[in-house]
């Protein structure tokens, strides 16, 4: 079953592939407009150096943006999930903000942190911290009261509880919000390479564009997906060697 | 472990009561419960839902405090949860991401228990019937599995007594008829003391030396009746005069019939 899935998928993609190929020969369509697979391939092999180099970029800023998200994300988490005054103050103040779209201050971003990498790691860590956050409120409240009280018949203190307990129950719900952070970083860096970048794969895909590099762009964008891709595969990986308690649906 | 100088009565109850405090006004949920429990006794409490059973046993855990009115164990005013006590809630209470073995290990975690605990739980597995599912996951194992992790982890640390909440409740005939039995072995070799609660009455008669009947609003003890069966139980004491005689008695003062 679980070797079929992945070939099945291949094989469909093969076929579209050869679907696509064919089209835009027997239709005539120009290369701007839909360039077909083999002028994407050749763009990508003729210009993998580039590509590569500019992957790399965005990729250390899709992880960093991601770690800054969890780290401060999941310790606000914990605040919030433990204090009152947090819970009335920050938790409505955070929504409130979330609710920005974030391409319309990310400029601000430029203005406050500068040019380049920084302000980009800003837009990412903005777009990945609010999953984080809930996750972790819900990870660590959501807890079965009969768990609660049978820690509470061994006189357990509000640290191992929290330790043996609240942790270990929050590891589900973070590994969901993870799956969320993660592609929203990437949403992020690109949106911030957009912005105020003149290297990465997001910026590779702007001035392809701008210069109806149409092939060089979907080569852009094949390799970007394939890296989100694979930090989404990753963070799946993960949850099964951390949680194998979980039952799968 | 600490005995007063009553060792003989191991939980004394005295003018116990137990009012719950609710918007709609005060709701009185235990009036004036007074019982003792001897070491190594086998206590049930049966009454119908709601009757107040399991506040009662709440209160004698120590996760609910009282109202007025006072519990001993061991001699010792009970104030508030402690290490003497074992609890089998009624639904197995298991942590997902602990194997069997790592559950059994959790209450000598939080209680910073020594060297001497752990040595002991291979023995207790076995007593309990766990054998070779040590390291198995809760989800992998049956309902009536998971109680024996349940039983295991309440008798882990040792305790002088046993409080079980209708802990076979939610088990299938069979299993349960096979989980009697097995806390009855597990009681003989242990000897602990049991102050089990059920609302079946064929279940509280097989398995107790006194069954306290508690009747509704407000709860109390309506009644206590000595069950004067042969030990160990067997199958066949079902099916005496005496043990019918005994679940008419207790269904006619549960108010049916």
């Amino acid at each position: 079953m679980r070797i079929r899935e992945p070939v099945i998928f291949t094989v469909f993609m093969f076929m579209l592939v050869i679907v696509w190929q064919m089209a835009v020969e027997i239709f005539n369509i120009p290369s701007f407009f839909l360039p077909p697979p083999s002028a994407i391939a050749s763009e990508l092999v003729n210009n993998l150096d580039t590509l590569l180099r500019n992957t790399y970029f965005t990729f250390l800023l899709i992880v960093e943006g991601f770690l800054l998200a969890v780290v401060f994300g999941f310790v606000l988490g914990v605040g919030i999930a433990y204090s009152w005054i947090l819970r009335v103050t920050l938790y409505p103040l955070m929504v409130a903000i979330r609710s920005l779209p974030v391409v319309a201050i990310a400029p601000f971003f430029v203005i406050w942190v500068g040019y380049g990498s920084p302000s980009i790691l800003l837009v990412s860590f903005f777009l990945a911290f609010f999953p984080i956050v809930i996750a972790s409120i819900s990870g660590l409240t959501k807890i079965d009261p009969n768990m609660l009280k049978l820690m509470r018949s061994f006189r357990a203190s509000e640290w191992q509880i929290l330790r043996k307990l609240r942790f270990k129950n929050a590891l589900p719900y973070l590994f969901d919000g993870f799956k969320v952070s993660i592609t929203l970083s990437v949403v992020g860096v690109v949106v911030g390479e957009f912005i105020a970048s003149s290297s990465g794969v997001g910026y590779l895909v702007l001035v392809s564009n701008f210069s109806l590099n149409v092939p060089f762009a979907f080569a852009s964008l094949l390799v970007l997906c394939i890296l989100a891709l694979t930090l989404y595969g990753s963070i799946v990986l993960l949850e099964k060697l951390l949680i194998p308690w979980r039952i799968r649906e | 472990m600490k005995t007063g100088n009553s060792a003989e009565e191991l939980i004394e109850v005295k003018n116990l009561t137990k009012v719950y405090q609710s918007p709609r006004g005060d709701v009185l949920a235990l009036e004036d419960v007074s019982f003792s429990v001897k070491k190594g006794e086998f206590i049930c409490i049966v009454g119908r839902s709601g009757c107040g059973k399991s506040t009662l046993l709440n209160v004698i855990s120590g996760l609910i405090p009282e109202t007025s009115g006072e519990i001993r164990i061991a001699g010792k005013l009970l104030k508030g949860p402690q290490p003497n006590i074992g609890i089998v809630f009624q639904f197995p209470v298991l942590f997902p991401w602990r194997t069997v073995i790592k559950n059994i290990m959790l209450p000598l975690e939080v209680l910073k228990l020594g060297k001497k605990y752990y040595e002991k739980i291979p023995e207790l597995v076995k007593l309990v019937g766990l054998s070779g599912f040590e390291n198995k996951y809760p989800h992998e194992l049956s309902g009536g599995m998971q109680q024996r992790v349940s039983i295991c982890m309440a008798l882990i640390h040792d305790p002088l007594l046993l409080l079980m909440d209708e802990p076979f409740g939610a088990l299938d005939a069979l299993t349960r008829y096979e989980m009697n039995f097995e806390l009855l072995r597990i009681w003989h070799e242990t000897k602990k003391t049991i102050l089990f609660i059920t609302h079946n009455v064929e279940e509280a008669v097989f398995l107790a030396d006194r069954v306290l009947v508690m009747t509704p609003r407000p709860g109390k003890i309506a009644k206590e009746i000595v069950i004067d069966l042969p030990r160990p139980r067997r199958l066949e004491h079902r099916e005496e005069k005496k043990f019918s005689e005994y679940i008419l008695d207790i269904h006619k003062l549960l108010g049916l019939g």
